[in-house]
This record gives C-alpha cells, sequence and structure tokens, in this order.
C-alpha cells in the first residue's frame, strides 16, 4: 500500500534547522513515502504556556487542513507532535471547545471533525513503514562495532502516554529499534526519557543548560559515541549547548546515510 | 489654474520626498544605529544612493530591476493572481505617465508621428487606462475576498486604489465628453481649417457628427449624401492626418454611447472643461500625496532589490543602519507576509495585531522613529509569539529582511527594558508576586483545572512529583535549589491560595516533561496545572501593562 501524508515539518524546519528537514524528506524519498506539503501554521506548542485557546486553534487549523486533504499529519518534530495530539484530545473530549473552533475555522471555510491521525516519523517508520521493509532499504549499514547510539526521546511524544499513545512513557523501544535497522548498536542509558532542556531555554537558559549537560554525561557514561534525536527542538538544543562532546545527528540523517550512503 | 495647482502639488512633492528620505536618517532601528552620528549617516546615504543607482555594481542592479522591477519576479512567486493585478497597474500606470502624462516631453520626441487622438496611440491609451482598471478591481477582489487580506487592509489601501481608479475614470469620462463636444470641434475648426467657408464648416459638421459622433446644438442633417461626401474631402484635407474613428478609443466610445442621451446637457456645461480640471487635479493630488502614502514604494522597493542585490556597505554601519529604515519603508502592505505567517491564527484569537507581520512592521517604524507609549507594549508581546520560521521573509515580494527586524526587534525592546513576561515574573519573589496581583484589577479569566477543587483532592503529598522533576534535580545541583517544589504548589492550590502560586519559579521554569503528571499514583494533572498558572498569570501581566485585554 502507498504510504501518503500530509508532511508537518514545524515552524523550525522553515527557520533554521533546514538540514532536518532536507534529510526528513530525502528519507521520505527513498522509502517511497508519499507527501503533499499543505499550508500549515504554526503547531500550537509555544503559545501554550501563553494561551491555551489559541494554542488549540492552531493546532485545529493544521488539523483541519490535513481533512481536507484527506491525509494523515507526519511529523518529525515531537514538540508539534504531542500538542496537535494533546489539542486533539481536548477538541474530542471538550464538546464546549469544539464548537468554539469550529466556529473560529468556519470564518476560513475549514471544518474540524477529528477524522485523521497525528504521526511522528518514528512511529511511521516502525508501525506504517515496519522495520523488514525499512531492513530492506539498509544497504549501507553502520558497523555494530563501532557506533554505540543513544536514542535521545523527545518528552513531548511520550507523555502523557495516554494521550500521545507513543510508546511507553519510561520503557519505550522503538526508537532503539529504528536505530539497530541501521546496523548501530544503542546503549541503554537511564536518562534517554528525560528532558532535553530545551523548553526552559528562553525562561531559564542555566537550568537548561543543566538539563542538557546532564543527559549528555549520562549517554557518554553509557557508552555512546553518538546522540540521535527526533525531534527538532530536541536537535537545536544538542547543538546549541552540546559543546561537541558528542556528534549529534538526527534520525533521518542517521537513516539516510545507512540507505544510500551519504 | 491648473499651471500653480501642480507648481503647488510639485512643491509637496519634493518637500514630502525629502521629509521620508530624511527619516532614512533620524529613524533609529536599533541602539547600535542611534550611535551613529546624523552627519555620517547622511553621507552614507548619499554614498549609498550614488552606489546603488548609478555606479557600481551595474550589473546586479539591472538584474534585480529587470526580474523583480519591471517582470516582478517575486510577486509571481508569492502570488500570481496578485502579480496579475499589480502587473496590470504597474504597466498601465507607467505607460500613461511616461506616454500620456509627459507626452509633450516624451511621446513627441520618440514616437513616430504622435498626436494623441490617432492610432495606435489612442487605441493604447485606452488599453492601458482599461489595464489598470482591471487590476485595480482584481486587487480589491483579491483585499474583499481572501481572509488574512480582508483583515489587515485599510483605509491607507482603499484610497490609494481609490485614486488611481478615479484618475484612470476621470480620464475615460473626459474623452468621452470630448468625443460629443461641440465647443471642442468649433475650437478644433477655428485652429486648424484653412477656408472659412460657411458651407464647408457645415459639411464637416454634417461628417462629424455622423462619424465622429459630435453632438450639435442645432441639428445637424446627415443624411444627405452630398453633403456628407464633401465633409469627407474636407476632413481628408484637414483631420484625418490626426484623428482616427473614435471607436478605437474602446472604452471612451463605449461610454460616449452611454452618454448621447445627455449630449446637449454635457456640451451646455462645457464637461470637457470641467473633467479635464478633475482629472489634472486628480493627478496632482496623486502627486502631492505619494510621498506620504504607500505609494513611496514606487520608490523604496527597487531601491530596496538593489541594496539587497549589492554586497556591498553590509560592513558599513552607518549605512546599513540607514539600509534598515529603507527596508521598512519598502513594505507595500500587500499582505503576504500575514497570509504566510505561521502565528496568524494566534492573532485571531489574541487579537493583537503586532502579531502580524505586515501590521508588526509599522509599529516596529514608529518605535524606530522614537515613540515610547502603548505601541511599544503591543509590539514586544506581539513580537514574542513570533516562531522565527522564516514564512514572511521567504514570501516577501519587496524583499525585505523581515526575520533580521523581528530579532533585532526582540534585543532593542529588551534595551528600551521591555520585557517578556518570563523575565517579568523573576522580578519578583512568588509571595512579593502574590501580593501584586492581588492589589491590581483582577482580569476575569477563565480557568478549567486550577480552581477545581476536585483536581487535588486525592493529592496526598506523597512528593513523587518532586522526586521525579528534573527541573527540581537540576536547581538543587546548581545550588540554587527551587522555591516551591511541585508537591508544595500542589498543596498551596489545594488549600485554595492560588495568587501564591502564580509567580513561582516551579511554575515558571517547568519544562513540560509530564515525568510529575505521569508519575503521579493519585492522577492529579499536574503539568497541566502548571500550564494553566502561567496562562492565568499571562493574562494578569498583559492585563496589568496594557490596561485592557
Amino acid at each position: 500500500m502507498q504510504l501518503k501524508y500530509s508532511y508537518f515539518p514545524g515552524c523550525k524546519i522553515s527557520g533554521q534547522m533546514s538540514e532536518y528537514g532536507k534529510s526528513t524528506e530525502s528519507l521520505m524519498t527513498l522509502l517511497g513515502i508519499e507527501w503533499v506539503d499543505l499550508q500549515f501554521n504554526c503547531c500550537g506548542y509555544p503559545i501554550r504556556h501563553q494561551n491555551l485557546e489559541a494554542s488549540i486553534f492552531s493546532a485545529a487549523r493544521n488539523l483541519a487542513l490535513a481533512e481536507s486533504a484527506h491525509l494523515d499529519i507526519l511529523t518529525p518534530c515531537k514538540c508539534c507532535f504531542g500538542n496537535l495530539k494533546h489539542s486533539q484530545h481536548m477538541l474530542k473530549n471538550d464538546p464546549e471547545l469544539f464548537k468554539r473552533i469550529n466556529e473560529r475555522l468556519k470564518a476560513e471555510g475549514l471544518t474540524y471533525s477529528g477524522s485523521i491521525e497525528i504521526k511522528h516519523l518514528l512511529s511511521v517508520l516502525y508501525h506504517d513503514v515496519g522495520l523488514d521493509k525499512l531492513k530492506k532499504h539498509i544497504l549501507h549499514p553502520y558497523q555494530s562495532q563501532k557506533t554505540f547510539v543513544a536514542a535521545s526521546y523527545g518528552c513531548h511524544a511520550l507523555r502523557p502516554a495516554e494521550i500521545t499513545n507513543f510508546d511507553h512513557p519510561f520503557d519505550p523501544s522503538i526508537f532503539e529499534k529504528v536505530i539497530e535497522i541501521s546496523g548501530a548498536q544503542t546503549v541503554f542509558w537511564p536518562k534517554r526519557t528525560e528532558c532535553c532542556g530545551q523548553p526552559v531555554f528562553d525562561r531559564n537558559p542555566s537550568i537548561s543548560n543543566t538539563l542538557l549537560q546532564s543527559k549528555m554525561s549520562d549517554a557518554i557514561q553509557a557508552g555512546a559515541n553518538m546522540i540521535c534525536t527526533a525531534c527538532t527542538y530536541c536537535q537545536m538544543q544538542y547543538e546549541n549547548f552540546g559543546q561537541g562532546k558528542l556528534p549529534v545527528v538526527t534520525i533521518s540523517q542517521l537513516l539516510k546515510k545507512a540507505i544510500s550512503g551519504t | 489654474m491648473l499651471k500653480y495647482s501642480f507648481y503647488i502639488s510639485f512643491v509637496i512633492f519634493i518637500a514630502g520626498l525629502i521629509f521620508r528620505m530624511a527619516r532614512w536618517i533620524r529613524f533609529d532601528l536599533d541602539t547600535e544605529s542611534a550611535e551613529q552620528s546624523k552627519v555620517k549617516r547622511a553621507f552614507a546615504l548619499w554614498e549609498s544612493l550614488w552606489n546603488h543607482l548609478v555606479s557600481a555594481q551595474a550589473l546586479l542592479m539591472l538584474k534585480a530591476i529587470f526580474w523583480d522591477g519591471l517582470l516582478q519576479a517575486r510577486i509571481f512567486k508569492s502570488s500570481p493572481l496578485r502579480w496579475l493585478a499589480h502587473m496590470s497597474i504597474f504597466w498601465g500606470f507607467m505607460l500613461l505617465l511616461f506616454f500620456h502624462a509627459l507626452d509633450d516631453y516624451i511621446s513627441v520626441w520618440i514616437l513616430p508621428d504622435y498626436a494623441s487622438t490617432i492610432n495606435p496611440y489612442m487605441f493604447m491609451r485606452n488599453l492601458c487606462g482599461f489595464l489598470v482598471l482591471a487590476g485595480i478591481i482584481i486587487a480589491l477582489y483579491r483585499r474583499r475576498k481572501q481572509f488574512m487580506v480582508k483583515q489587515i487592509s485599510n483605509w491607507m489601501d482603499y484610497s490609494v486604489l481609490g485614486l488611481i481608479a478615479a484618475i484612470m475614470i476621470s480620464g475615460f469620462l473626459l474623452e468621452a465628453v470630448q468625443i460629443i463636444s461641440e465647443h471642442q470641434f468649433d475650437s478644433m475648426v477655428s485652429d486648424y481649417m484653412i477656408s472659412d467657408d460657411e458651407s464647408e464648416i457645415l459639411a464637416l459638421r454634417a461628417y462629424w457628427a455622423k462619424n465622429y459622433f459630435v453632438s450639435f446644438a442645432k441639428p445637424v442633417e446627415i443624411s444627405n449624401e452630398t453633403i456628407l461626401q464633401a465633409g469627407q474631402s474636407i476632413h481628408q484635407d484637414s483631420c484625418a492626418s490626426c484623428h482616427s474613428p473614435p471607436q478605437y478609443a474602446f472604452v471612451s466610445y463605449n461610454l460616449t454611447q452611454m452618454l448621447s442621451p445627455f449630449a446637449t446637457i454635457l456640451n451646455a456645461f462645457h464637461m470637457d472643461s470641467v473633467l479635464l480640471v478633475i482629472h489634472y487635479i486628480l493627478c496632482f493630488i496623486g502627486l502631492a500625496w505619494l510621498p506620504f502614502s504607500k505609494m513611496f514604494h514606487m520608490l523604496t522597493t527597487p531601491l530596496n532589490y538593489c541594496m539587497a542585490a549589492s554586497s556591498q556597505d553590509s560592513s558599513h554601519s552607518a549605512a546599513s543602519a540607514n539600509g534598515k529604515i529603507v527596508s521598512l519603508d519598502a513594505c507595500t502592505h500587500c499582505g503576504v507576509c500575514s497570509e504566510h505567517c505561521s502565528v496568524a491564527p494566534i492573532y485571531q484569537v489574541i487579537g493583537n495585531d503586532c502579531i502580524l507581520p505586515s501590521e508588526k512592521l509599522s509599529a516596529v517604524l514608529s518605535m524606530s522613529a522614537g515613540k515610547h507609549n502603548i505601541v511599544l507594549e503591543n509590539l514586544s508581546s506581539g513580537n514574542a509569539v513570533c516562531t522565527e520560521c522564516n514564512q514572511c521573509t521567504i514570501n516577501c515580494p519587496s524583499g525585505i529582511p523581515l526575520l533580521d527586524i523581528w530579532q533585532t526587534t526582540k534585543k532593542e525592546l529588551q534595551n528600551k527594558g521591555l520585557d517578556r513576561p518570563e523575565e517579568v515574573i523573576k522580578k519578583h519573589s512568588a509571595y512579593e508576586w502574590a501580593h501584586l496581583l492581588k492589589t491590581q484589577p483582577q482580569m476575569p479569566c477563565q480557568s478549567f483545572i486550577s480552581d477545581d477543587p476536585l483536581t487535588y483532592e486525592a493529592c496526598v503529598q506523597c512528593s513523587i512529583c518532586t522526586q521525579v522533576c528534573p527541573v527540581v534535580a537540576a536547581a538543587s545541583g546548581s545550588g540554587e535549589p527551587i522555591d516551591l517544589t511541585p508537591q508544595q504548589v500542589m498543596n498551596l492550590l489545594r488549600i485554595g491560595l492560588k495568587e501564591k502560586a502564580l509567580g513561582t519559579q516551579m511554575v515558571w521554569t517547568c519544562a513540560t516533561c509530564y515525568m510529575c503528571q505521569e508519575n503521579c499514583p493519585q492522577h492529579i494533572p499536574v503539568a497541566d496545572v502548571f500550564y494553566e498558572l502561567r496562562n492565568l498569570a499571562h493574562a494578569q501581566l498583559n492585563f496589568k501593562q496594557t490596561g485592557e485585554k
């Protein structure tokens, strides 16, 4: 079956993290995943601190756009994923809110009914593409004795698990399984499901940095020689504060290299 | 009278030009710009104008002028519909300006056998006017029908379109009443006809009444073939070389047909002279208003293209200080940035128009002018919403480096002491905030879960939330423990001391990782409550700052 999604890169990819966007698009092409670009707006994650309603409306507009194209959303960013999921959950469980948001959408000729799914890139790779099929594409596997990858999960996809429905909130495994398909080994590190610190970067840079450093040392202690992310914000955080202690790549870059050699 | 009107409008135009260009030196986008001496900036402006428009990098400039100025490739990229409208208005208007308005200085010298009433010039003039009007209709359609553009369109956008439309319509009406004008016919006869034989003039009148639709007060016999033939031969000798049949003026001619029942009245009131004055005065109003209106983009947008195309001056701080203001002036208020703005839906809910790039830009301009008022507070909270997705810059048809401007603005607002709420919160302790928030007028704000006692009813103060919180651990590790732990905040809420929780570091340093909530054995939505408290505090702070919503 042909996989086709509406691709939701998120603001940071179009703004400053274009590398993650490019490699994700190449990866999708290599795997034969079709996608369309819709006129998406912000997922609503950054404004959620300030105004929940604005955040939900922002998310709902994206969901309505994807609905009108009859396509599930695929996003490589866990914060976008988490917020879209959260808004979907709120809209499902609050009929008043559902009505209000739809009234706002109507002004633009859009409606939201809740008929599409929101998927993170990792879920698409693991559930929709499938590990068996993914394995067939790996023509340039990593040397397993030399590559020890620490998978940095990203909180907003994991929790609250009953809303995100991504994987186990404290003991997830799909990220590692996807990485292992590329031939690399993964390491177990206790802080792999903890916060990277990016969400407090604006509000408290020093705590933000402390959080990142403690993850970084944990990964090094566990024997990793590479960190892999699957979230635009996590990647930004590692690039800002990581000081080059370990190479940090996105899942798209990691798989793209194992598939195409570059 | 028309001559003096022109002089007055031209003087206003020049004064306006100087006024607007002086702003490029006077206004400071940022502190760095403000530190440059104004004299140095005046020289730099002169130097840049010289460099950009006259001498260096001529090829780059030509390329920018050709693609972006004449073919308007950037507009096409951002919106083909808008390109169609703008190209029609731009080309129609420019051709009319150079070959019709300035025909005495241009057309008669460079066009073979130019006369305004012969083809192809008569036809072309109508075509250009028609294009401009068609473009204005498309532009109006876009401004009335497109969701975002409709919201940002203001009186300036409509009045500029209205003025150009009025110039075109008055021109067409003028031509139409000139066609039927007996007065025009008479003065042409006295100027150009060699013979003053009464019967010859009568014959010409007949011929012109029939074929050129002149309306004479005294009825003219137009069915007598002999007279018409005589009229035709006089027409061939004296008129034909300068007059193509009026049908070629296809818009004005059709207007003539519509006006013909009222021809006698129109001629009696000398409507041709009246409309001539109206048409000229409208053009003079346009000229005088140009530097003060958004029409100024005719000069600034090409200048901005050239500045963007050249790599010069980027290190020259006085010139770049000027350049920033020039680029702000290049905005045409087309609204493409706001159409593509990633946070535009947030504007729909919050309603601060400084969220939308097209509106934020004018607030930035007032900031550069040194205004310190409510504009800056709106600008500060609007600009904070920006996610820096860069879509505005990518899509701006005028090539304005918008994201750079927003980032500079962010820093500049901080320099001016306008802190974002997360910074404001740090200025006082939680207990001080509790007092401050209590004494100020309360913002009516909807709470979903934090005011509901059921939310915390099951809390047994087991402190698991605190133990799993990475922020609590990071703060303790750094030697500056957090003021209140999640469990303590829950306890405050449980006993109804919400004001004391709103300003706590815990609430504002929450990393939203949901460890607390997911681990809570009693299923208390700790992280959701923190989110809501930040929402409430934000509402309260904005309320305090602006005095309104």
